[in-house]
């Protein structure tokens, strides 16, 4: 255009800058991609996860309703049992080589406090031969619970699960 | 505005950057101009590039890392093109993205009548980052477990989920394959909604530019195609949940949250992602940009040609049936909350053309704070104040660029405009027959670089010849000059103005063109 200043150009170099911007644009894609790398877990240790999912006892039992109380009711809900959904917290604690490395409580779910208590934590520890001790109280602080003992041996890098079936222990080692 | 002082030295540096993209790829091809376009561009190949790996992906715990890891193995030559090409799409659409808004910000382009697409921008950066990691678990190698497991942790800090979220990932039987169906789901609908809000980002947009130049998508596509085969995108080992990774290939483009969370715990992460977002929310009012008065159109002068509707850079100017008695069908209206007071619209209006030197000018759209009444006026003025004994130069500059007013030019009147686009050609034609004009010289942010987006090309394009309004003066066309140049540019504008001014004894005197060509005034 007769009006415009000439821009500056490279005229045939042109080409050669843009080999140049582009290489440099595909350096920083091809690098940044993949590196640096991450060490994301420490090649010398095991990791324990203790995770479950426990409904602890309910707090009050249920109680037989009076006529009076039934008369109340209407028919759809009329059950001659009440029962209050309320639930224990859960209190946990995880023992590994006779040394407690956990110990928590888990409140109930949900807006009524009527659902299971949850239980999510990772641990780090060195491979070799551990026995666990799980100990957990579900019925109030001076209700019941129940205990588990376990040995297991762990790798490095091994991921040991520590779950529970309703009550039962669940362990999660990797296949040998 | 402690914003201020972040903002001035990344404009320095961009508008350095600029100058040397420039030299590089050519003004035409500058990728600076066109990082909106070359994201859309980007987004193209990770669609296409997907579709073919939506249809060898097998969506089951073991399918889904076999079935990628056959394509990059054994057919790699097509295969394993496609699928590093999605990768190195994606963290091109990532970088361009980023430097898109970085730029957006250092030359103060988010605030003002730009509210609207900087906001809608905030939830496309995080959804683009979601996308990415949703990519990226799809493999299901040792790096989606790690996202996998850490995602996951990182979202039960909110205790909302009611059982965590992470026990999906504490076992092998943890895992089932409807869990990858709902994976490729999401990795379906969420780029979706993210072209949805690509879409809708530029509503407020006029003539938004969403391709590349051809020769810029050529070279960017070749780029990606190159670096897929000198090195191809491959997976971690399997995913194995009863053992840890141990070291992760990052792709730092899209999973750069999760060392901080490693480093930090989830709790200041969260932090960190609300505040950002917040404050990018929030910037556009930190503080709000303050225009003159917005664009008026005088119903007694519009004609409802469509061109200030046609040339307006933010869509602020709307035709409406008209209900007087006017012959005319249509009339402009300005929606004020969408104006600049750019002046593109007063620079494309024809109905003043051509300028007469003593009547009031009355034009079918004009800025109530810089009339072209008022822009005359200005410019006679400064031309008279010229000494006689130099060729007299009037410089019309953009208050967005170079900083005109202050170059202290001798020979040279310097008029500062809200953006070059709002000068009509008919006062470049005005200045040379009747404002004592030797010389005009046009300068500002230019076509790509223009603050005000299109006034820049539509410039060019009146002074061409190939846009209305036209330039109707019969003089050399030497003595117009057209030189863009941004703020870190201003020295080599210096050199050219003043060589221009030089110039202009030399030309042939064509004022009798004035009298035998000159454009009917009656």
């Amino acid at each position: 255009m007769s009006y415009r200043t000439k821009p500056t150009s490279l005229g045939i170099g042109r080409y050669l800058g843009q080999i140049i911007g582009f290489t440099i644009f595909a350096l920083i894609l091809g690098y940044f991609s993949a590196s640096p790398d991450w060490r994301y877990f420490p090649a010398d240790k095991a990791l324990v996860k203790l995770s479950f999912s426990l409904s602890g006892e309910r707090k009050e039992a249920c109680k037989d309703r009076t006529a009076k109380e039934l008369e109340n009711i209407p028919n759809s809900a009329k059950v001659p049992k009440s029962c209050p959904r309320e639930r224990h917290p859960v209190r946990v604690k995880l023992w590994l080589n006779d040394k407690e490395v956990f110990a928590g409580e888990g409140s109930p779910s949900g807006l009524s406090k009527d659902g299971p208590s949850q239980f999510y934590q990772t641990f780090e520890v060195p491979p070799g031969q551990h026995t666990l001790k799980l100990e957990v109280k579900d019925g109030g602080p001076d209700g019941g619970g129940f205990e588990h003992t376990a040995s297991v041996e762990l790798r490095p890098r091994d991921i040991l699960a520590i779950d529970l079936d309703r009550k039962a222990l669940m362990l999660g080692l990797p296949t040998r | 505005m402690v914003l201020g002082y972040i903002q001035r030295p990344m404009e320095w540096a961009f508008e350095k950057a600029e100058l040397g993209f420039d030299v590089l790829f050519g003004r035409a091809w500058n990728p600076l101009f066109y990082l909106g376009a070359l994201c859309y561009f980007n987004f193209w190949i990770v669609a296409a590039s997907g579709i073919y790996l939506y249809i060898v992906f097998e969506t089951s715990v073991l399918g889904a890392y076999n079935s990628i890891e056959a394509i990059t193995q054994e057919q790699w030559y097509f295969g394993g093109i496609m699928r590093s090409l999605h990768r190195y799409a994606s963290d091109a659409l990532m970088l361009t993205t980023m430097i898109h808004l970085l730029r957006e910000f250092a030359l103060d382009r988010y605030r003002g009548v730009r509210w609207f697409s900087w906001v809608v921008g905030v939830p496309m950066l995080w959804l683009l980052i979601i996308c990415g990691i949703n990519g990226y678990w799809l493999v299901w190698d040792e790096l989606a477990q790690m996202i996998a497991v850490w995602t996951a942790e990182f979202l039960d800090w909110f205790p909302i989920f009611g059982e965590p979220i992470a026990r999906n990932f504490l076992t092998k039987g943890s895992l089932g394959d409807r869990f990858f169906s709902l994976l490729i789901f999401l990795h379906i609908a969420l780029p979706l909604i993210l072209l949805l809000l690509m879409w809708i980002h530029l509503q407020r947009m006029n003539r938004a530019r969403i391709n590349p130049p051809m020769g810029l998508a050529i070279g960017t596509f070749l780029m990606l195609l190159v670096l897929s085969l000198i090195y191809p995108a491959v997976s971690h080992p399997q995913a194995d949940l009863s053992h840890v990774p141990e070291v992760i290939h990052l792709d730092w483009f899209y999973l750069f949250v999760y060392p901080m969370i490693d480093l930090w715990s989830a709790g200041p992460v969260w932090a960190l992602i609300y505040g950002v977002t917040g404050l990018l929310i929030v910037m556009p009012w930190l503080p709000k940009e303050k225009y003159d008065a917005p664009a008026v159109v005088n119903p007694d002068q519009c004609n409802g040609c469509e061109r200030c509707f046609d040339d307006c850079p933010y869509g602020a100017v709307i035709m409406q049936l008209r209900e007087d008695d006017s012959p005319y069908e249509k009339i402009a209206v300005v929606n004020a909350d969408a104006c600049a007071a750019c002046g593109i619209c007063v620079g494309s209006c024809p109905t003043h053309t051509p300028l007469r030197r003593g009547d009031h000018i009355t034009t079918g759209i004009d800025l109530p704070d810089l009339s072209l009444h008022q822009l005359r006026g200005q410019c006679v003025a400064s031309v008279a104040g010229l000494p006689d004994d130099t060729p007299k130069v009037i410089l019309f500059g953009c208050a967005r660029a170079v900083q005109v007013e202050a170059m202290n030019i001798p020979g040279v009147a310097t008029v500062e405009l809200p953006c070059t686009g709002m000068v009509p050609p008919s006062l470049l034609d005005f200045m040379l027959r009747r404002g004592g004009a030797d010389g005009v010289f046009l300068t500002g942010c230019g076509d790509g670089e223009c603050f005000h987006r299109l006034g820049g090309r539509w410039v060019e394009e009146r002074l061409d010849g190939t846009r209305e309004t036209y330039l109707r003066t019969k003089f050399s066309k030497k003595r117009i000059r057209l030189d863009w140049a941004s703020s870190a540019d201003g020295d080599r504008l210096k050199e050219d103005i003043i060589a221009f001014r030089d110039s202009l004894p030399g030309l042939p005197d064509e004022s009798d063109l004035v009298e035998t060509n000159g454009v009917d005034e009656t």
